[in-house]
């Protein structure tokens, strides 16, 4: 289980804060969207529960352990590019796993089996997305943080890699916070929806969801409340 | 290559031209043809080639030291801050001085024989890698740093996989620069103090008043300075073989 609790964070530690005692914890398996708008401090959270921030108050606990700092049992994937452009495709999957059978499993996942002596810049963006990604699975973390790692990709290649990674998480159940703005994004790939608002911002709706059972007036209404809360 | 070769011939050629238009009436600068007589003749007797050798050694002496320090020295001082605070008030302030300023006090600690050479074209080399592998290790982009970290890379993979590789490119540009101030240096050293080499070759010849083989002395300096870029091109190519597809 994933606990945050009372976490607080600010930039400068004599104005404003970002984050604001903020609380919440994840289920082991479980695919939690937190939804936010632009500059709401989303990234910042992201990057704090990853230890790539350190928070002002608060603590992380990862399976009831304190967990500030980096480490493998906590990936994210956002925007930028993060493959070294010097490592072949297969040198690059070894920075996470030593484990030929697990690299090669993982490769053929995303059809780059034939591809693992070429080097990242002969990838498409969508498809450097999907070693990022088989990457971080590879490492077999605790959680996996995507903060909006589609935002720059074209509708039907976000679409497509949306389904994929969606199917992969599953079938590894990892626990997965996916930051985003897009409803319809999380509403698509979510157990659980948690709505930030204000700032700093506060949790402002839970959600816990089972797609298969809202449909039709269910869901319009529950995007309705969602944009009410938003 | 047949660009760089062609513009080379077709400076002879302009250059015979203008000797043939009597530019040279003086006779105190010689002809694109005679000079290649003479070069010809010079390498027959093999006097410049124990000349050229020997600048060629003091060179790679001094810029191999000179890398193999440098590199590692940039590369720490990035990354520890203690190192930093310590080395860059040195470097700063020892980068600005010409190596041929060093010549008269690497004279009185080493003498007038080869590690006094050395030590000025090490003094000529180092700052370009450590400058440039310094910049390239500094440009690493905080992603590398953080995915180094979330993966545990320990130290040594840290240097060696990511900061070294990802510096490579600048680490060839100073080490591009790094051999052509070596070379400068290493002629310098040679016209104040050398018994021997390139610089001495061109000092003895100016002293008897001989101008062809002080431009063959010139000529084969240039030569030496494309073999050893060349080299460095080929090199970088087989370094930096992700850089082809950029």
């Amino acid at each position: 289980m994933i606990l945050i609790k009372n976490l607080s964070y600010s930039y400068d530690m004599n104005t404003y804060q970002t984050i604001k005692d903020l609380s919440f914890n994840i289920q082991q398996g479980e695919f939690v969207s937190i939804l936010g708008k632009s500059g709401c401090g989303k990234t910042t959270l992201a990057n704090i529960i990853c230890g790539y921030l350190k928070p002002t108050e608060g603590k992380i606990e990862i399976d009831g352990k304190a967990s500030f700092y980096p480490n493998k049992n906590k990936i994210i994937i956002n925007q930028e590019d993060d493959l070294f452009d010097w490592m072949t495709i297969y040198q690059n999957m070894e920075i996470a796993t030593q484990d030929r059978d697990l690299i090669l499993k993982y490769l053929l996942l995303v059809n780059l089996e034939d591809r693992i002596n070429e080097y990242p810049s002969s990838l498409s963006a969508g498809m450097k997305k999907k070693l990022s990604f088989i990457r971080a699975l590879s490492a077999k973390p605790d959680l996996l943080i995507l903060d909006e790692p589609f935002s720059y990709l074209d509708y039907s290649t976000k679409a497509e890699l949306l389904k994929q990674f969606q199917r992969i998480i599953k079938s590894s159940n990892t626990t997965t916070i996916l930051i985003t703005h897009n409803i319809d994004e999380s509403l698509y790939l979510s157990d659980r929806i948690i709505v930030l608002k204000g700032y700093p911002f506060k949790i402002s709706k839970d959600i816990r969801l089972d797609s298969k059972k809202i449909k039709g007036h269910a869901m319009a209404s529950l995007v309705d409340d969602i944009k009410k809360s938003y | 290559m047949r660009k760089n070769i062609l513009v080379l011939l077709s400076v002879l050629i302009f250059w015979q031209i203008l000797d043939y238009l009597a530019l040279n009436r003086s006779g105190q600068f010689t002809s694109p043809f005679s000079l290649i007589t003479s070069i010809i003749n010079t390498i027959k007797n093999g006097e410049i080639l124990s000349d050229a050798l020997a600048s060629i050694v003091r060179v790679s002496i001094g810029f191999v030291i000179a890398t193999f320090l440098a590199i590692p020295l940039a590369l720490i001082s990035e990354t520890n801050k203690i190192m930093r605070i310590f080395i860059n008030p040195i470097i700063e302030v020892l980068r600005p001085i010409p190596p041929i300023a060093w010549i008269p006090i690497s004279i009185i600690f080493f003498g007038l024989g080869d590690t006094s050479s050395y030590f000025i074209v090490f003094l000529g080399s180092f700052f370009p890698i450590f400058s440039n592998t310094y910049l390239g290790a500094s440009s690493l982009p905080t992603i590398y740093k953080h995915i180094a970290e979330t993966f545990e890379l320990n130290k040594s993979d840290y240097y060696r996989k990511v900061l070294l590789k990802f510096s490579l490119p600048y680490i060839f540009t100073g080490l591009k620069i790094g051999i052509g101030m070596a070379w400068m240096s290493v002629i310098a050293s040679e016209l104040v103090s050398g018994q021997s080499g390139l610089g001495y070759y061109i000092q003895i010849n100016r002293l008897l008043l001989n101008l062809d083989n002080v431009i063959i002395g010139m000529v084969f300096i240039g030569f030496i300075g494309i073999v050893f870029n060349f080299g460095f091109t080929k090199l970088e190519r087989k370094m930096i073989p992700w850089r082809k597809k950029i």
